[in-house]
């Protein structure tokens, strides 16, 4: 345990303090800040759109967040050191997997500001001084804090930046309420931080198959493309119902009848396995145990190959 | 105690190792010696657990590197041919994090690293960037590195690669002052490095064990004759006859300086120096110079990998013969 929570601290810091992430991070936030403000000026006051449209985008993001994870390793030589020392394959690929999803946490944290901003849209609270200026300064602290804690090491600033981070969310959830959209926003916030854990976790399981970051990348955003946008699509064009048997079928029509079921059996399996179909669900509040069962299936799976991947590519 | 049995390891039809056996006994350096190419990297490959053998077994004090992996691998340390670094982390927090996946107690981590720091001389650069560190800098935090859980055992892959003559001393005073707590094994190409810090050498040539020993005795088996470098002050003639003429002289050789030296070879166990100086005086000639020419290990070198079949007879340590030769160690 404290050596998957040594890589995922390592593998974090190397985020906050790298260009990449905070590029990666400035880039989603500029992205879903459209989707925030371009409704917002048609008179819609709503965190729906913003958790919807942003999927798109964290197709192409999150990829970029993954893409150096093992196959950087593997260039660099560094996946010696760790595969002599005494740590596991499972140890490297979770410790990876959580030092990532921890940033991509903080990236959603970040999004909060709109909640706070929406609640001083809104006008219910009786002051724009609570909770709209006190949440974004308390964000913007956090943020600061957590950048100061990993460049400087230090575990002082480090707790400071949960504290704060804690009265950020107590924050933000007051602001929800008093909109009465706290339901709806936080089951969104939990869809897109499972939808999130899942990109990463193919992401892990690509950047483990190769040595070359930009095959890595462009292999998950085309896997995420497939699961998200493609298949919904795909399941759209296919037949929704079920084929009718004639009385006396002959063979074209059995064949076709038998060709009808294979159809519709597919669709019913894209259906299942969109992962938009099941965020629209989260975005409109609701929360299913099938959708959390279909992502951590997902995530177990890649997180599982990518072990496997790792194992046997030396 | 490090013990390598027949351990063969093939990428596709090529062999790059094949049935390398030895031994590395509790606090001794031995030095592995081959060309580039010829399999010390895949050995050192496998001996950590990196790279899976074809074939074969290697056992860390006793652990299995591949059925009690974990605990074989606690028991390394490692620096492998390029020095495994994080470029973007500062030298202390990539040694902290060495440490703390090597299980080393937290406590005690900051200590360790102050050692190991101390060890390279690197102790000043404790908060620069890896990225931004010269060549010789990253060779000395990727020793730091492998010796900052303080482990049994060391294995070095060219550990003095890419530094400049100075560092190169540094570094060979380091691994000498680890002789005896810590079991190393070290890979070269450079013969003289060999010479000086392994107390036994073993020779690998395209993948095969060609020899295992002292620098003597190696030296011994190869050198079959004594080379003595003579100067006389006396006619040229009469000199090259009175040095040939002498008893036990297999061979005279006039070296093409001005003026006139002579190699003169007599069988491998007389020693003519005595004899042959008291001859000269005594003819009435000045011995200017006389000295024993040291076979180098470049010569055992080139004369084995260049005699392939042609082995010398030093024995691969089979399991069987392991004990005796722990008792002549």
């Amino acid at each position: 345990m404290r050596t998957i929570g040594t890589i995922a601290e390592r593998e974090f810091r190397a985020l906050v303090t790298a260009p990449l992430g905070w590029v990666i991070m400035l880039f989603f936030l500029f992205v879903s800040s459209i989707f925030f403000v371009a409704p917002l000026q048609r008179g819609f006051a709503t965190m729906r759109l913003v958790v919807g449209n942003t999927t798109i985008w964290l197709v192409f993001l999150l990829p970029a967040l993954t893409m150096r994870l093992l196959a950087e390793e593997k260039k660099q030589g560094t996946l010696e050191l760790l595969m002599t020392s005494p740590v596991t394959e499972t140890q490297v690929v979770l410790g990876k997997y959580l030092g990532v999803l921890a940033y991509y946490a903080v990236m959603l944290f970040s999004t909060l500001q709109y909640v706070f901003a929406l609640a001083w849209v809104r006008d219910k609270t009786p002051s724009p001084f609570f909770p709209t200026y006190v949440g974004l300064f308390l964000t913007a602290l956090t943020l600061v804090l957590l950048a100061l804690a990993s460049v400087r090491e230090s575990r002082p600033l480090g707790i400071a930046a949960a504290v704060a981070a804690v009265a950020t969310a107590l924050c933000a959830g007051f602001a929800m309420k008093e909109m009465g959209e706290w339901g709806p926003a936080l089951t969104g916030y939990i869809g897109l931080f499972m939808l999130g854990a899942v990109f990463l976790a193919i992401g892990v399981l690509t950047s483990g198959l190769t040595r070359n970051q930009i095959i890595s990348w462009v292999s998950t955003a085309a896997i995420l493309l497939f699961l998200t946008v493609l298949i919904s699509w795909m399941s759209d064009q296919l037949p929704d119902q079920l084929p009718t048997r004639e009385a006396n079928a002959d063979f074209g029509a059995t064949f076709q009848y038998l060709f009808g079921m294979m159809l519709y059996g597919l669709t019913q399996v894209f259906k299942a396995l969109s992962l938009q179909q099941n965020l629209e669900n989260f975005a409109q509040g609701v929360l299913d145990l099938r959708d959390f069962v279909l992502y951590l299936s997902f995530i177990v799976a890649s997180l599982f190959f990518a072990v496997r991947g790792l194992q046997t590519s030396r | 105690m490090v013990e390598v049995d027949n351990l063969t390891r093939k990428y596709g039809a090529m062999l790059a190792i094949d049935r390398v056996t030895f031994r590395a006994h509790d606090g001794e350096i031995l030095g592995f010696l081959g060309k580039n190419g010829a399999g010390k990297t895949t050995t050192m490959r496998i001996m950590t657990g990196f790279l899976p053998a074809s074939s074969g077994t290697v056992r860390i004090n006793g652990a299995d590197i591949k059925e009690d992996s974990l605990e074989a691998r606690r028991q390394i340390g490692y620096l492998p041919e390029t020095a495994p670094l994080y470029e973007d982390m500062s030298v202390f927090s990539y040694l902290a994090f060495c440490a703390r996946i090597r299980e080393v107690p937290s406590r005690e981590v900051s200590t360790r690293i102050e050692q190991s720091m101390k060890a390279v001389h690197i102790s000043e650069r404790r908060n620069w960037q890896i990225g931004k560190l010269s060549k010789g800098l990253r060779r000395r935090v990727g020793l730091a590195q492998a010796l900052v859980h303080n482990p049994r055992v060391l294995i070095l892959d060219e550990p003095t690669e890419g530094l400049d003559p100075e560092q190169i001393i540094e570094i060979r005073r380091l691994i000498l002052g680890l002789r005896g707590d810590h079991t190393v094994i070290l890979s070269t190409h450079i013969l003289s490095e060999a010479q000086a810090l392994a107390d036994r050498i073993i020779i690998i040539d395209r993948g095969r064990i060609v020899a295992v020993d002292t620098t003597e005795n190696l030296t011994r088996a190869v050198v079959r004759a004594q080379r003595i470098r003579v100067q006389v002050e006396g006619p040229e003639a009469a000199v090259r006859k009175h040095l040939e003429g002498l008893s036990g002289v297999q061979r005279v050789e006039r070296l093409p300086d001005e003026p006139p030296r002579y190699v003169v070879e007599s069988e491998r166990d007389t020693d003519l120096r005595s004899r042959l100086a008291d001859s000269v005086i005594n003819a009435g000639w000045g011995l200017v110079e006389l000295e024993r020419i040291e076979p180098t290990l470049e010569d055992v070198f080139l004369h084995i990998t260049s005699h392939h079949e042609d082995r010398i007879p030093t024995p691969d340590p089979t399991p069987a013969e392991a004990p005796k030769e722990e008792a002549a160690a």
